[in-house]
């Protein structure tokens, strides 16, 4: 808490001084400033366990150890540093008065709903929604439908399929065959993307009942037929930010081949880290930033015919690629991810047909769900628009819900 | 002012949520299901504690009641046979991945006392009790679940799903208690489990669990019931290990009975700790015959 109100006063202070500030120098030094400050918090509350592991035994490295992680730390630092550059760039979103700044940047920086897994807020959306609500303005409704919703995705389909995909820890999966070790692959794949999709829309749906619209996190990702199409619709506000905050300011796609692919590469790998102080992440991040390099290479060289069974191909190839890259988020120790990698080729063990089964279940209501995605816009017609469907969600929270545990996305 | 939130739509949705709802609980009340299938281990272990919570044959040692004894402790004791058990009024209240520690915490808060309690020994106090588990069964809904049958982890759709599907495919493999083991898994998988057991006690945490056990056992004395421990037999290879014993240290210091020590050699496992359907049956009478003296 210390922290949060200690992080949301020197980004009021600093984006104030920003915007009342005329001279160049000194608005830019204040800009760099602040920035510096969040990313300082951000290393050293996130990656302290990291450099304190690197150093040799003693108190220095003991107490980099035991620094603990705060709550959404990755989330509002990074509200931070958006409202921070926000303001350098444009001046109007600071209020005229110190003090109402300040209640405005806590506000911001502390909003409930995205506090603690995103979505990731940019000052340049927020500011202009900080006023007076009305009741006769709330979306009730639309607010209800997404709550259902993201209750749905997290807790009867994510909860329930983190029970199945549990067999994917080490030693467990050792004992399984190559069959049962896919089916758990995919099974975390649908679950991280229903666990992180639901949490968004819950987030977004309690800010809708405060009058607040938050920016859609997930675009059905799944669909994607290339990785850049994939970024574009998978934790889009991180994305989104990485490109404005990261990717344009280093340059972009705008000076050269090599350098687009080296900032690629660079904002990839920073994305992963940001994901948590460990190498698997790195890794993560690393292989993302090269699947895109190597996409945006094969498309200089050749084009794809637009068929429709290419298509489906290339969003298989992209799901499978997406599938294989979560191995690394559910195994945070390298060489545990390599031994399910080796034992993918070793087909000892058993078949776990119960599993298999459940996570079929589980996945075949995400496949509707896509399935809904695409038939909507081809036709309009959308299931979503029977009462009788939110009916049976509703109906399933309740009498459905896999045991509780927390957000995947809460340990970042 | 008329807010959206009592638009038609909105009160349509509830509406027939509530009718779902109701038609579902009136199916489980009038065809009450027989549940033969779980999704996973932990379902199992809920829908197990649930059947003891509000299985209406066990009461307090005062009245009468179908079982003299409990079993309490994690997958290992599991093994032996309910039915068998049943037939000799014990009941079993171990289940996989669970601990002593939980079995009795179920125990304490049902206030279902019986004469006596039989604490497996292998992992009493390094196993810590189960919190989760326990806010699921004994949380404030606790009671509606009793009286609503949707909204117990028995009664999911899934699960009834899951048990229509397997009355038609009959019992799957995984169900079947193992009758011949895969030697190379087994030797594994014995491997893993003795650099386990050779791992450093967490001391503090041992202590603490520990302390908790104590704690527990001293309630259910006061309350009259007798408290003794049994060992599961486990592969020779774990004996010398450091958790066996320290484990074996522990129960010295304790002032409570014990049953008499397996003959480890004679059993056969899975994995190390877990018995052969064929030991496991050989077990169940031993310990049967064993318990006779305390009933």
């Amino acid at each position: 808490m210390l922290l949060l109100i200690s992080s949301a006063l020197i980004n009021a202070i600093t984006s104030y001084q920003i915007s009342h500030t005329s001279q160049g120098k000194a608005k830019r030094f204040y800009a760099i400033f602040g920035v510096c400050v969040n990313l300082a918090i951000l290393c050293a509350f996130k990656y302290s366990p990291l450099f304190g592991a690197m150093l040799p035994a003693g108190d220095f490295a003991t107490l980099l150890l035991s620094i603990p992680l705060p709550i959404g730390i990755s989330f509002f630092t990074f509200q931070g540093i958006s409202l921070v550059v926000d303001v350098y760039k444009n001046n109007k979103i600071a209020e005229s008065t110190p003090k109402n700044h300040a209640k405005n940047v806590v506000f911001f920086i502390a909003f409930f709903p995205a506090l603690i897994a995103g979505p990731i807020l940019k000052a340049h959306n927020f500011f202009p929604q900080i006023r007076a609500k009305y009741l006769k303005n709330i979306p009730f409704l639309r607010a209800f439908k997404v709550l259902i919703l993201g209750y749905f995705l997290k807790n009867v389909i994510a909860d329930n399929l983190k029970d199945q995909t549990f067999w994917m820890a080490y030693p467990y999966f050792l004992s399984y065959d190559s069959a049962s070790l896919v089916v758990l692959l995919i099974g975390y794949s649908v679950q991280i993307f229903a666990d992180f999709a639901g949490y968004s829309l819950i987030a977004i749906g309690v800010a809708l009942l405060f009058g607040y619209e938050l920016p859609k996190n997930f675009n059905f990702p799944y669909i994607s037929a290339s990785f850049s199409e994939f970024w574009s619709r998978w934790h889009i506000s991180l994305s989104s930010w990485l490109k404005e905050y990261l990717y344009i300011p280093l340059g972009g796609n705008k000076k050269g081949n090599l350098r687009t692919y080296l900032n690629l590469f660079i904002v990839m790998a920073l994305g992963g880290f940001w994901h948590g102080a460990a190498v698997s992440y790195i890794i993560w991040g690393c292989y993302h930033g090269i699947l895109l390099i190597l996409e945006r290479i094969c498309s200089q060289i050749f084009t794809l015919p637009k068929w429709r069974f290419v298509r489906m191909g290339r969003i298989l190839f992209v799901f499978l690629a997406v599938s294989f890259g979560w191995l690394l988020f559910c195994l945070n120790d390298f060489t545990h991810a390599i031994a399910f990698i080796q034992k993918l080729f070793n087909n000892e063990g058993e078949f776990m047909r119960v599993v298999a089964l459940c996570v079929g279940i589980y996945s075949s209501c995400i496949l509707i769900y896509y399935l809904n995605y695409l038939l909507c816009k081809k036709s309009g017609k959308n299931m979503l628009d029977n009462n009788l469907i939110w009916a049976i969600m509703l109906f399933l929270i309740f009498t459905n819900s896999g045991s509780s545990d927390a957000f995947i996305y809460f340990q970042f | 002012m008329r807010l959206s939130i009592f638009s038609s739509n909105f009160l349509k949705i509830l509406a027939i949520f509530f009718a779902i709802f109701l038609a579902y609980n009136i199916f489980l009340w009038s065809c009450k299901p027989q549940i033969t299938a779980t999704q996973n281990q932990w379902q199992q272990n809920i829908v197990f504690a649930q059947d003891f919570i509000y299985e209406t044959k066990i009461t307090k040692i005062a009245e009468s009641s179908a079982y003299n004894a409990i079993i309490v402790g994690s997958s290992m004791s599991a093994r032996i046979d309910s039915a068998k058990l049943a037939k000799s009024h014990i009941y079993n209240l171990a289940f996989g991945g669970g601990s002593a520690l939980s079995g009795l915490e179920i125990i304490k808060q049902t206030n279902k006392l019986p004469k006596a309690i039989f604490v497996e020994s292998n992992i009493a106090f390094l196993r810590p009790k189960d919190a989760n588990m326990l806010k699921q069964l004994f949380g404030v809904d606790s009671a509606m679940k009793k009286y609503i049958p949707a909204l117990q982890v028995k009664y999911q759709p899934i699960n009834v799903f899951l048990s229509f599907v397997k009355g038609r495919a009959g019992k799957s493999k995984d169900e079947k208690l193992a009758k011949q083991r895969n030697e190379k898994l087994y030797k594994d998988s014995l491997e893993r489990m003795i650099e386990g057991y050779n791992a450093n006690i967490d001391s503090a945490k041992y202590e603490a669990d520990l302390a908790e056990l104590r704690v527990l056992l001293a309630y259910f004395e006061k309350q009259g019931v007798e408290i003794i421990f049994f060992e599961m037999p486990i592969d020779e290879k774990l004996l010398n290990t450091k958790q066996v014993l320290a484990v074996h240290k522990v129960l010295k210091d304790f002032a409570y009975p014990t049953l008499p020590p397996p003959n480890h050699s004679i059993y056969q496992t899975t994995d190390g700790i877990h018995l052969l359907e064929k030991s496991a049956d050989e077990f169940s009478d031993e310990f049967i015959k064993k318990t006779r003296d305390f009933l």
